[in-house]
């Protein structure tokens, strides 16, 4: 969907102008989701009205609702996602509901963004994309990790900081990294269990007005199911970088990938940290 | 005569690389050296960022939660579009 119809601009336009949008990702609206209970009963009502209507209803759809909240017409993503579909939809529902056209309900925001952190905590932004898997690679993947400061820490190399010094970086802190270095897949079970091999090694390159930077060098070998529950399948990918750090405050961290391969693609992904709110 | 023929195919085999290595002051297994690997990895970094066209997902104005759009769209008396999916399709996955 993000591909096809919520990327087109004739759809965007008359969303913006004529609707109020709203997504859900359904495990946040599962018993034991994050949503509040009061929205996860609204879904759950929203669903067995439709299903009352008999409209298409399920877990991955498209649903147009009355302004005050009542199922009229729905679509299944693989319908929704078909040209002009979705587009069709909306327009079935301005022809009923006669909205009059205007500014967005509220301005657009960036829907990815860094989650709120300690400002000692380091936030780390990857960007995973295959490349030669049709439709699933037209969009990048996106993960933002947060590293308190007694994981960062471990980062790190022991003293001395000296040009030439090598490191082997903690193995559980470059776990919590490398396991979202998988590309764009059905499954997203990021679980650090799914590695079988890693290594990321530091060298000191410079040590210059109380600043040090070192360069990474690394690997991550795992095993990832595409679908969730599926057989999983091997996936590596080598990785470099640059750790630049002073005694006091968190590190800037930054990786790539130099070759990474998922069921015979190549994929790329990058990592770098980023400023984040405070709460 | 041979078999020496055969040591020194190897050793060159094995060597040449190794010296062209040491010359271009590659320290690590992977074949960007010291001097050039910052800019290296900004330059990769900032070539893998999505661009604007991958991010039209942030142009719709969403609204957070369903009962939120059920507010806004009693108000302006607009239909509401409610997308549901699995995964997280603001992030890519999904």
């Amino acid at each position: 969907m993000r591909a096809g119809p919520l990327s087109d601009s004739s759809v965007i336009d008359l969303l913006n102008s004529s609707f109020v949008c709203v997504y859900v990702n359904n495990e946040d609206y599962r018993e034991s989701g994050s949503a509040p209970a009061d929205e996860q009963k609204e879904l759950a009502r929203i669903r067995e009205e439709g299903l009352e209507k008999k409209l298409s209803v399920g877990t991955v759809h498209a649903y147009v609702l009355t302004p005050d909240g009542h199922p009229v017409d729905s679509l299944h993503v693989a319908e929704a996602a078909k040209p002009g579909k979705t587009l069709s939809m909306l327009e079935r529902a301005v022809e009923r509901f006669q909205p009059k056209p205007g500014a967005p309900v509220m301005p657009p925001t960036a829907q990815s963004s860094p989650p709120p952190a300690g400002a000692d905590s380091v936030v780390l932004h990857l960007v995973s994309r295959i490349w030669g898997r049709g439709s699933w690679g037209d969009i990048p993947a996106e993960n933002w990790i947060v590293l308190r400061p007694k994981q960062w820490s471990k980062l790190l190399p022991p003293p001395p900081v000296e040009p030439g010094h090598s490191w082997e970086l903690d193995r559980d802190v470059s776990a919590k990294i490398l396991t979202y270095f998988y590309p764009q897949t059905e499954n997203n079970n990021a679980d650090v269990a799914r590695i079988q091999n890693l290594s990321l090694t530091g060298k000191v390159l410079a040590v210059e007005n109380g600043s040090a930077t070192a360069r990474l060098d690394g690997f991550v070998e795992m095993q990832h199911a595409f679908y969730a529950g599926r057989d999983k399948q091997p996936l590596r990918a080598d990785v470099v970088g640059v750790l630049i750090w002073q005694p006091a405050g968190p590190p800037t961290l930054k990786l790539v990938t130099t070759t990474a391969e998922y069921l015979g693609h190549p994929f790329d992904v990058a990592v770098e940290s980023t400023s984040h709110p405070v709460p | 005569m041979k078999r020496r023929m055969r040591l020194f195919a190897v050793l060159r085999t094995l060597w040449l690389p190794g010296i062209i290595y040491v010359a271009a002051g590659c320290a690590t297994l992977f074949g960007v050296s010291d001097s050039r690997i910052v800019p290296w990895v900004d330059k990769r970094v900032a070539e893998r960022q999505p661009p604007a066209s991958d991010k039209r997902f942030d142009e719709i104005a969403w609204v957070p939660g369903i009962r939120r759009a059920i507010q806004l769209g009693t108000e302006d008396d607009r239909p509401i579009f409610l997308y549901t999916g699995d995964g997280k399709i603001n992030t890519g996955r999904c």
